[in-house]
């Protein structure tokens, strides 16, 4: 559990609101976090646990990396055909993280492609007039060489896909497609700051209450799964990417992104290949 | 009745059942008109002049006069951001936002205010989970609506 989630359980126990359960027991006395906010007394609702943030802003963030090879980031292999839901929903992800990298090596063809990728997976989870408009949008721009549009669709998609899924109470299939963005992603980043590492650029990889929030969703998700193994490893290796992210003192070292390269691209593969 | 008077009558039933069915098409954050998220938005007008993307997904309920909420939010170093509160009230309220890093030390950079909307601007300082805690304070004892939206550059 990371600080500001066993902070936030305390407070859960204390006033018996929020979201996260109430029988989440404190393992140490309550660390009041030594700043003007006692969150130990924090006498409210917690609305969501985490915000995922949508891919735009972590590329935001990417874009001050300096100038990296987004080229030799896009993916070149063809996606496999899936019938399972879960699976579908994991590649679906994967897929609108690889239209961002696309953006960021402003490779029209690939971002094309990639807008009819999403369609065709989009059609296999039913929600082909749904995200419809958001591929014409996509193929357009991509044609106009039009990023910041490119963006912002990619981003409209995945809000789409994912307020649908919630609409029809698939609210775990809907965290399947931010896990598999979130993967991609981080497969991408890690890879970026591998070429020039510092600690600096590799700050962008912090977000261990996001990795904790994901591995939640997959546990949860295990108890119904169809694909229970295949769920089972990321769920492990997404632990895995949390416990790295906590080891450092506010720094991931250059053995840590390796590692977490490593995690991400093996999680990748098999979200993006039949094993 | 008229024939041409049918007429708009099932016209205007027509209508009536085709907007109901684009609503339910829709996904729900888009669904109805909210007015405090309105608020926020027109809230929002300055900033995303000034270049702020705003996020299509916004965070909604009602609260209590005084009664306080918290969301979690992972912010990165280099991306500064904006969140603006909202509220369609007719009752007169104060509406309050701070933003606190993960160890509760306030972060806030900036705030703005009008009748319906509070905002704050935030720089982190580093990349990480961050509180984002609101209340609105007043008189009326009813349920306040609120929504909450955020943009970045």
């Amino acid at each position: 559990m990371t600080p500001v989630r066993f902070l936030l359980a305390a407070v859960a126990v204390g006033f018996g609101a929020g979201v996260l359960r109430a029988d989440d027991p404190p393992v140490v006395p309550p660390n009041k976090g030594g700043g003007e906010l006692d969150l130990t007394q924090f006498p409210g609702q917690v609305v969501d646990e985490v915000i995922v943030p949508v891919p735009s802003e972590i590329f935001a963030v990417l874009d001050k990396l300096g100038d990296p090879d987004w080229k030799a980031q896009v993916a070149v292999a063809g996606r496999p055909g899936f019938t399972e839901r879960t699976d579908v929903a994991l590649l679906l992800g994967a897929t609108v993280a690889d239209g961002f990298i696309g953006v960021q090596a402003e490779d029209r063809k690939t971002v094309e492609n990639i807008g009819r990728e999403v369609l065709a997976l989009a059609t296999a989870l039913g929600l082909r007039e749904d995200v419809l408009k958001h591929c014409q949008a996509i193929d357009d721009a991509a044609k106009g060489s039009k990023w910041e549009a490119v963006r912002s669709e990619l981003d409209a998609t995945q809000a789409t896909v994912r307020a649908k899924m919630e609409s029809m109470r698939d609210g775990a299939l809907a965290e399947c497609v931010s896990v598999g963005g979130w993967l991609r992603g981080t497969e991408v980043a890690t890879n970026v700051i591998m070429k020039a590492y510092s600690g600096e650029r590799a700050e962008v990889l912090l977000q261990p209450d996001l990795a904790d929030y994901f591995n939640d969703a997959l546990e949860e998700m295990l108890t119904r799964a169809r694909n229970a193994e295949k769920l089972k490893a990321i769920a492990d290796g997404v632990a895995r990417l949390r416990e790295i992210m906590q080891s450092g003192d506010d720094t991931l070292s250059e053995k840590a992104v390796r590692e977490m390269h490593g995690i991400t691209a093996a999680l990748v593969k098999s979200i993006t290949t039949k094993g | 009745m008229s024939a041409s008077g049918i007429m708009t009558m099932k016209s205007l039933r027509a209508a009536a059942v085709a907007c109901v069915c684009f609503f339910l098409a829709v996904p729900p954050a888009f669904a109805v008109v909210d007015d405090a998220h309105s608020a926020a938005l027109e809230g929002a007008m300055e900033q995303v002049k000034d270049g702020f993307k705003l996020r299509q997904e916004y965070w909604k309920g009602t609260l209590k006069a005084g009664e306080q909420k918290l969301v979690k939010h992972q912010l990165f170093k280099g991306n500064q951001v904006w969140f603006w509160l909202g509220t369609s009230t007719e009752a007169e309220v104060k509406l309050e936002i701070e933003v606190y890093d993960a160890k509760g030390n306030k972060v806030s950079a900036e705030k703005r205010s009008g009748s319906d909307f509070a905002a704050v601007h935030v720089d982190p300082k580093k990349t990480g989970t961050y509180l984002v805690v609101f209340k609105i304070t007043g008189k009326t004892k009813d349920d306040i609506d609120w929504a909450l939206v955020y943009g970045w550059k």
